[in-house]
């Protein structure tokens, strides 16, 4: 179901929900970052931008949260785990690549441990996605099975199609439903010429280097374009889709909380065993993980790659180690070769 | 002689062994004001365990004030056995103090903060490099040449195995670091404004992961070059196992795709490096005045206590803990750093706020004295947390208390492993 929405209403929607008592997530502006975060007002909601700095991901899987809490009684010790209701959340501007990134990580927390917290979160909360005008040279979503246009994950979808409206297609039941909900902010309209949708500056044969992964795990070409990383966390905690955690607890005298926070395969301790033996002992082993996991081993399980080409890991590395790049240059390589290390 | 009850006791052997860690994690874990009791100067059982211990917590209590912590919260004291009456005035006093100041909420709570610098703070350095018409980095191609020639050489004559140098980015307004070592390969090299990674971080990379046999040529600026200097002030590396490339830098931009001056470039006096085996590039007067490296610190210090608080409250909160802070930084090296050692977490690994601030405060600390200033942590940082804020106050600090700046003699003793009977005390009760 198609309907036409000018730019104005889509605040006074974020107002009504807020109303409401729903979480309103949007882009916000702090000096020069962008970030998303459940707003205050719906003047703080910047609904004209390209992308921002970190994906939103964490309004479903937080760098942090605390999984239960626990007391030493006298001898015992108690375990407190609260009943925790989720808010109903609503994310105002998730990208393709951005909204893209829930399906996938859906598969994650639900083949075969169902997480209940993400899942939870994800039941509350709706996505309303919109196009892409604009994309810049980090950005290569069309070489990953996506488009500036493509409504994968978003509940309702928002085409820009003028300068002050947008069409929205409701994609899912909670989209149909917030259609009807809000049914007195739309209107019925015929599609116009839709604007045009950004045009991107890679393209990447994914299913070629996909091959070239599956008998390559081996090779000379891995620390020549991977030696560079110097091991930090950006490129996976800002990536929409990376969604390896630690599990730790947090103690002070005689209590404490267990805690569930990101992770990084790019650190060192990610695989560091307690005898002191780390199976990746070197930083293009880690690196190179990052890359099997996205375009093999997720591949291999789910059919699809596990990456939505947003481009945050390429903008953001201090040492521009373009995962991009790498995977060009991965795609020229000769699938027979072998150079064994 | 009786004294307040709300206090417990940690029994340590000096003050000599009080990490400012420990000091951070009482706090992290609910203490609401800190005391702080040793022995008097000259009084120490093991030499002067005191004296080093009064350097680091000088250093502390200012970084702490810098960063908006009510210093009435953490006192420090001179007792000894003898002096039983000071230890109940002190105790009782402190105990009132916090009693007034109630519980340290402020740290534990999520709420609060300001980002925003107030606007004279903010646009200082940008006013600053239009003034001075050094708006612009510019260096001629003709480094580049050089570059090319020399390294050729080296790895024709087999002097080197390996150069780490720049090449073209894959985005506008990038370079990457590369690693030669075929001189064939020696063209992919490239020198210009946007070379601002400091290489000297894959010197430690490199060696820690074996894969260095032999010299190694590295192509440096002059503040990357300080770095180099303190790698070999600390033992990491020998100045004999490197050829540095000594670049005559005309600065670089402040970050990718920018065109404005980096802030460190406004205030440099290492154009022309100190240290190097061939030096590249033209040396030119430089025009304009040179912004005062402490500036913007300055300008910080002028602001209340609370406005201070909120600001790195908002910035701390930010932190994701991805720490590109650690990973580019060269003077970062630990091989194990204190914020991955579970057992015990004296960093907590979550990304609270609590954690944060123990984390970026410690992380300033550790390089006290040693960070050169090249502004690589800040601006990797995802979350444009303004690191070098920190560390500048930290260098004006030690530049001003013990009259040391890092980065230019490897054979002078580190500010923090020595001491003099005369450093500030006036601190200490």
């Amino acid at each position: 179901m198609s309907k036409i929405i000018r730019k104005d209403k889509l605040y006074l929607i974020m107002k009504e929900l807020m109303e409401k008592g729903k979480r309103v997530v949007a882009p916000v502006k702090e000096n020069n970052l962008l970030l998303y975060k459940a707003i205050r007002s719906p003047e703080e909601a910047m609904m004209d931008f390209f992308q921002t700095r970190i994906s939103p991901k964490e309004f479903l899987l937080p760098s942090t949260e605390v999984l239960f809490k626990f007391r030493k009684e006298k001898e015992r010790v108690k375990l407190e785990e609260e009943e925790r209701e989720m808010q109903q959340t609503i994310i105002f501007g998730p990208r393709p690549c951005d909204a893209a990134a829930f399906p996938i990580l859906d598969n994650i927390f639900s083949w075969d441990y169902l997480d209940e917290l993400y899942l939870k979160r994800r039941k509350a909360t709706s996505i309303v996605g919109m196009s892409c005008k604009k994309a810049d040279e980090a950005c290569f979503c069309t070489s990953v099975g996506l488009s500036p246009e493509s409504s994968k994950g978003s509940d309702l979808f928002l085409t820009e199609v003028s300068e002050d409206s947008y069409v929205a297609d409701a994609v899912s039941e909670k989209g149909l439903r917030f259609l009807e909900e809000f049914g007195h902010f739309f209107e019925e309209g015929e599609l116009k010429g839709r604007e045009n949708p950004a045009k991107l500056h890679r393209s990447i044969d994914i299913d070629k280097v996909k091959e070239w992964l599956d008998v390559h795990f081996q090779s000379e070409l891995w620390p020549q374009l991977l030696a560079k990383c110097l091991g930090c966390g950006i490129c996976a905690f800002l990536c929409p889709t990376c969604h390896c955690f630690d599990i730790i607890d947090e103690g002070r005298y005689g209590e404490g909380e267990r805690r569930k926070n990101w992770d990084a395969c790019s650190f060192e301790i990610f695989t560091l065993h307690a005898s002191g033996h780390n199976p990746r002992e070197v930083q293009y082993k880690r690196y190179r993980q990052r890359i099997m996991h996205k375009f093999k081993y997720y591949p291999d399980k789910f059919g699809e790659v596990l990456c939505t080409g947003c481009g945050r890991c390429i903008r953001s590395c201090p040492v521009n180690l373009d995962i991009a790049e790498v995977l060009g240059k991965i795609e020229k390589e000769d699938i027979t070769s072998s150079h064994e290390v | 002689m009786n004294y307040a009850s709300a206090v417990r006791i940690i029994r340590m052997p000096c003050t000599g062994r009080i990490d400012p860690l420990f000091i951070l994690k009482a706090f992290e874990i609910g203490a609401d004001g800190i005391m702080i009791s040793g022995c008097h100067p000259g009084d120490c059982h093991y030499t002067a365990g005191n004296y080093h211990a009064r350097r680091r917590f000088l250093l502390f209590r200012n970084l702490l004030d810098f960063c908006g912590i009510d210093l009435r919260r953490l006192r420090f004291y001179w007792i000894s056995a003898a002096e039983g009456a000071k230890w109940v005035n002190a105790v009782n006093e402190m105990v009132e103090t916090i009693k007034k100041l109630g519980p340290f909420r402020e740290l534990h709570d999520a709420d609060g903060g300001e980002i925003l610098l107030p606007q004279e703070v903010s646009s200082i350095a940008h006013e600053i490099s239009i003034r001075s018409g050094k708006s612009m980095p510019d260096h001629s191609s003709s480094i580049q040449e050089s570059l090319h020639k020399i390294g050729r050489e080296l790895l024709q004559k087999e002097e080197v195995s390996l150069i780490i140098g720049y090449g073209k980015g894959s985005l506008y307004g990038r370079t990457t670091p590369l690693m030669i070592r075929r001189p064939e390969e020696i063209d992919r090299l490239v020198f210009d404004s946007f070379c601002f990674n400091n290489l000297a971080t894959y010197l430690i990379q490199a060696k820690k992961e074996g894969q260095i046999s032999g010299k190694v040529a590295v192509v440096a600026k002059g503040c990357d070059i300080k770095a180099i200097v303190g790698l070999i002030q600390e033992g990491q590396i020998q100045r004999e196992e490197l050829i540095i490339l000594g670049i005559i830098c005309h600065g670089v931009f402040s970050a990718e795709g920018k065109d404005n001056l980096a802030e460190k470039c406004l205030s440099c006096q290492d154009q022309i490096p100190k240290l190097y085996d061939h030096l590249i590039g033209e040396a030119r007067e430089m025009s304009g005045e040179r912004m005062d490296q402490f500036l913007k610190v300055k300008q910080f210090e002028a602001l209340s206590q609370q406005e201070r608080w909120k600001f790195w409250k908002a910035h701390f909160k930010r932190c994701i803990r991805c720490y590109a802070c650690r990973a580019v930084c060269p003077l970062c090296y630990c091989n194990r750093c204190i914020a991955n050692k579970t057992q015990p977490a004296w960093v907590a690994s979550s990304s609270h706020f609590r954690g944060n601030f123990t984390w970026n405060i410690i992380r300033a600390l550790h390089l006290a004295g040693r960070c050169i200033g090249c502004g690589e942590c800040e601006r990797a940082c995802p979350m444009d947390i303004p690191l070098d804020l920190l560390n500048l106050k930290l260098a004006k600090e030690i530049k001003e208390l013990f009259d040391y700046v890092p980065g230019y003699d490897w054979e002078a003793s580190p500010p923090l492993t020595i001491f003099r009977e005369e450093d500030e005390g006036e601190f200490i009760g």
